[in-house]
């Protein structure tokens, strides 16, 4: 077992390590030069120079990549070119911000999706199952955007149930985890664009967790509990669910990356500040660090919950012993 | 409800009756009646074998008695337990009686366990099912039989997949004995293993139920297990029982040709050496039912009767019952029936 | 199974027969688009008092409305269908090329080229596919070559892994072997052999590739970094996010959502319908 996560951890590193290679030469041929944010072209020569020199720019790109690696592997993000802050500080709000926003869709998606996909499974074949399959697919097939941009105009404008967007009320400030997070008026915020992400990852799980579901309900295993006199939910729930959740947590990886791509649309549809509308913005102010930095969490969080899917499934199927 | 008691001691007091059990499976085509008109008794400690190839209905006349069969197949007929008629009951109570009275060592045994969930755990989940037991109390009975069966104890905590198909198999039986079913039914419980585990397994079988005296219906088409164990036989064929009664008749003086083409097909394993032969062609296509007798074009001793009209069952002497238009010759067929020539004169114009 | 049986189910289940006459019916759209279209998408409209008409609500004149700019949004979706079709097929097309081809020579010759091939995979697998193709697309420029390019790229993973696992266990099948025992030649092996029985696995892929390439081709083009010169669905959607529409113009936000979801749904219907045509055990009794 430790050999497994000693050589995952190696795996997960060396592919952080291409990545943020080919990021790195990638972003250095972006268009638009980043000087032009960081200077003020009435400034004498000399001072230009300085500023160029202080963020590292006018080195040969071999020495670039040699610094930006390790300040990576330190931690260190750099200064945004945009705000002059530190990197850090910009992303690691953000970044919780993401993983609440995420977690709670992500999270939706999951439970109702396996419980949702074992019912409908159960009633296969009835209107039930077909509507239900129908009403999943618009979600999957709709742009996430378009379906916020709805749901704000219903709920938010017309009906007056949730609020416009954004994380918290403005003019706040907001500084312990608990003021921003462990409250009511977080959750009042949380739940629109929760509900509209949930909506669009839920297609998967669900669908999986039906093709799934009706598979298991032809194993012996779940005659023989007939046979024991068990009561069909008792089957549905306790042995069957059990059994087809399996392949639908082994696609958990996919929908993740899958969650990040729609994080960036639903952040930007209803304004949260979190990492996903943060690259949005970088990319187009040309703030390449920011932007490397974003990409790197991103990546990150992709690559750890995928390990953690893995572990995670290791104890749900005792078939699997990891070596 | 005193009146049905009435009726009921009059006869005889069996502990499970089958009358006229008929199930139809509807598919695209048309219908197949699978099980068409099956009577039988069993008594307390009785053993009886049910015999027939691969798709006589074998099967489903188990899955019929216990009402395991999807919704869409059609079951008709009485089956009666301890005098109540299964059938008529709600599915609730059918729950009830599932497992603590009649319990299947089923033939899928391989694969018969939850592969999510410790094999302890799911004996201890049949056992609390029916009963009022403490998990704990549940688990000291698991651990008694296991080792009934031999095995060792502690491993109630594994897994199926760390269990060899033997003591899968093993496992599967004594969660069937959980309860002390009165009624047994193992279907096909050797199939699937080697002649040693066989013959170890059903010893094993034999000596628990004779310990718990309960009744035990073994399903199978081998007919050396049914000699080694049962003391009575239903053969069937094609959905139709077509000679019923005490072992050792169906075994030296059978009287229907089928079960004289069975007999021969078999070894046993006590080794005794006999020519093996086999029955040429095929069982009848159950959806374009032949009229007049099922077996018709494989017997050696057709008649003209045979292929219009069906024979009916005669009781040739009490216990003894068989479906044959042909049967007075029983004893002429026996004869040559022993000899290959008779069965493979057929091969040749099939 | 032949094309023609294929085709035959899939007509004979309802939601099959729904995906493709709502693909024929976008289709045939996109061809007769400039002939059918009201107005021309990009000129401003006036009403008939002469004064701009800006955020007109559906009318005789106008069935969709207008937007901001005095757009008609019937034209507007009209010309998007162009687009999102062009973007839809010719992603799909290359990346069931792309991803069948891969999956194939990689489980067909395993060893060392599947296991390079395999682990390139898996870094694609890790990469964030919107984020990413912002990148791609800033970096190249917003035209839809660049966009189409970029979706391919991240695309092909999916199909490539499926068609590996598919011919990982025909491999392993009696008939294929037989035709290595008579000495058929690597090639004939391929595409006599393989290709005809992953054909309809890489079609319910493709299906499904046309509908994801058309959500991020919204998707990129919403963010903003869409193609300025093509009148997309996701640029509408864009255009109308942009002018706070969300409020007070529903006909310049609902239909260009609507359609992308259709024509996406359809794609699903399609590849659903093929699925269980390949796996008898999903297709209801």
């Amino acid at each position: 077992m430790r050999a497994f996560i000693i050589r995952r951890l190696i795996q997960m590193i060396l592919t952080m390590v291409v990545l943020m290679t080919i990021l790195f030469f990638m972003f250095r041929v972006l268009p638009g030069d980043p000087t032009t944010s960081l200077l003020d072209a009435a400034l004498p020569v000399e001072a230009q120079n300085a500023v160029l020199h202080q963020f590292g720019l006018d080195k040969p790109l071999s020495e670039q990549y040699k610094i930006y690696m390790v300040n990576l592997a330190h931690g260190e993000f750099g200064i945004s070119f945009n705000t002059r802050e530190p990197v850090s500080n910009v992303i690691m709000d953000k970044l919780w911000n993401t993983l609440f926003l995420m977690g709670f869709s992500v999270g939706l998606a999951l439970l109702i999706g396996i419980f949702g996909g074992a019912i409908v499974a159960w009633y296969r074949g009835t209107t039930f199952e077909a509507v239900a399959v129908s009403v999943v697919l618009f979600f999957r097939s709709s742009p996430v955007f378009w379906i916020g941009m709805m749901a704000l105009s219903v709920f938010s404008y017309k009906l007056g149930w949730f609020p416009i967007g954004g994380m918290h009320e403005p003019g706040q400030n907001l500084v312990t985890f608990r003021e921003r997070y462990l409250n009511l008026e977080f959750l009042h915020h949380l739940i629109l664009p929760g509900l509209v992400g949930a909506s669009y990852y839920i297609a998967n799980p669900l669908l999986i967790m039906r093709s799934s579901t009706i598979e298991v309900m032809e194993d012996d295993f779940i005659e023989m509990a007939r046979a024991k006199g068990l009561s069909e939910r008792t089957i549905l729930f306790r042995h069957a669910m059990r059994n087809s959740m399996l392949p639908v947590v082994t696609q958990v990886a996919l929908l993740i990356g899958f969650a990040i791509g729609g994080q960036v649309l639903v952040e930007t549809v209803f304004n949260w500040p979190g990492i996903g509308r943060e690259i949005v913005t970088a990319i187009q102010l040309n703030d390449y660090p920011v932007a490397q930095a974003t990409f790197f969490m991103m990546g990150v969080l992709v690559i750890v919950l995928n390990f953690l899917t893995d572990l995670v499934y290791g104890v749900l199927d005792p078939r699997v012993t990891y070596k | 409800m005193s009146d049905k008691n009435n009726i009921i001691n009059e006869n005889k007091d069996h502990l499970l009756e089958v009358n006229n059990l008929r199930t139809c499976y509807k598919i695209t085509n048309g219908n197949v009646w699978a099980v068409d008109g099956v009577d039988f008794t069993l008594d307390a400690g009785e053993t009886m074998g049910l015999v027939g190839e691969s798709g006589c209905g074998k099967t489903t006349i188990i899955k019929s008695i216990m009402r395991l069969l999807p919704k869409q197949v059609y079951t008709e007929g009485e089956v009666l337990h301890k005098g109540i008629n299964l059938f008529n009951l709600p599915m609730s109570e059918m729950r009830k009686v599932r497992w603590k009275e009649i319990a299947i060592i089923s033939q899928s045994s391989m694969n018969a366990l939850d592969p999510v969930y410790k094999v302890g755990t799911q004996i201890v989940e049949a056992i609390r099912h029916h009963t009022n037991k403490s998990k704990a109390e549940a688990w000291k009975r698991a651990e008694e039989l296991f080792s009934m069966i031999g095995i060792e104890k502690n491993r109630l905590k594994d897994f199926p997949h760390q269990f060899s198909g033997g003591m899968r198999q093993r496992a599967i039986i004594a969660m069937a004995l959980a309860l002390n079913p009165s009624v047994l039914v193992a279907d096909e419980p050797t199939t699937a293993l080697d002649v040693i585990v066989q013959a170890q397994i059903l010893n094993r079988i034999q000596q628990l139920q004779r310990e718990l005296n309960s009744s035990m219906i073994i399903v199978t088409h081998d007919m050396s297990v049914v000699a080694e164990t049962c003391q009575k036989v239903l053969v069937m064929y094609a959905g139709k029982v077509v000679e019923a009664g005490p072992v050792e008749i169906i075994f030296t003086r059978p009287c229907h040709p089928y079960t004289m083409g069975l007999r021969n097909a078999f070894p046993s394993i006590k080794g005794e050496k006999y020519e093996l032969i086999s029955i040429p062609g095929h069982p009848p296509d159950l959806l374009h039912p032949l009229q007049g007798c099922r077996f018709a074009d494989r017997c050696p001793f057709v008649l003209e009767i045979c292929t219009n009209e069906s024979p009916p069952m005669r009781e040739l002497n009490p216990g003894h019952r068989v479906a044959c238009h042909n049967v007075d010759n029983a004893d002429e067929m026996m004869e040559k029936a022993s000899q290959s020539s008779t069965w493979n004169a057929l091969q040749r114009e099939v | 199974m032949t094309v023609r049986e294929i085709f035959r189910l899939l007509i004979k289940d309802k939601l099959g027969a729904i995906g493709i006459g709502i693909l024929l019916f976008f289709i045939i759209l996109a061809i007769l688009a400039p002939f059918i279209s009201p107005y021309d998408p990009t000129i401003e409209n006036f009403r008939a008092d002469g004064s701009f008409a800006r955020m007109d609500p559906p009318s005789l004149q106008h069935l969709l409305g207008t937007t901001r700019m005095g757009r008609d949004v019937l034209s507007q979706v009209i010309a998007g269908t162009r687009v999102a079709l062009y973007v839809g097929l010719t992603s799909a097309v290359m990346v069931t090329l792309i991803g069948t081809v891969i999956g194939l020579v990689s489980a067909y010759f395993g060893g060392w080229v599947d296991d390079l091939l395999m682990r390139f995979t898996d870094i694609v697998y890790g990469v964030p596919f919107l984020p990413f193709t912002m990148i791609l697309v800033a970096i190249l420029g917003p035209s839809i070559w660049n966009i189409i390019f970029a979706i391919i790229l991240i695309s092909w993973r999916t199909t490539a892994r499926v068609i590996r696992a598919e011919v990982l266990t025909l491999k392993e099948r009696t008939f294929i072997q037989a035709a290595k025992l008579t000495g058929a030649s690597h090639r004939r092996i391929i595409f006599h052999h393989l290709a005809p029985n992953i054909l309809p696995l890489s079609l319910v892929y493709s299906s499904l590739a046309m509908g994801w390439a058309i959500l991020t081709e919204a998707s990129i083009s919403f963010l903003g970094y869409g193609d300025p010169f093509l009148m997309s669905w996701g640029k509408i959607l864009f255009d109308a996010y942009v002018a706070q529409a969300i409020n007070d113009a529903w006909w310049w936000v609902v239909p260009p959502g609507l359609a992308i979801t259709l024509l996406v749904m359809s794609g699903f219907f399609v590849s659903r319908s093929l699925e269980e045509v390949l796996n008898p055990r999903l297709r209801r009794l």
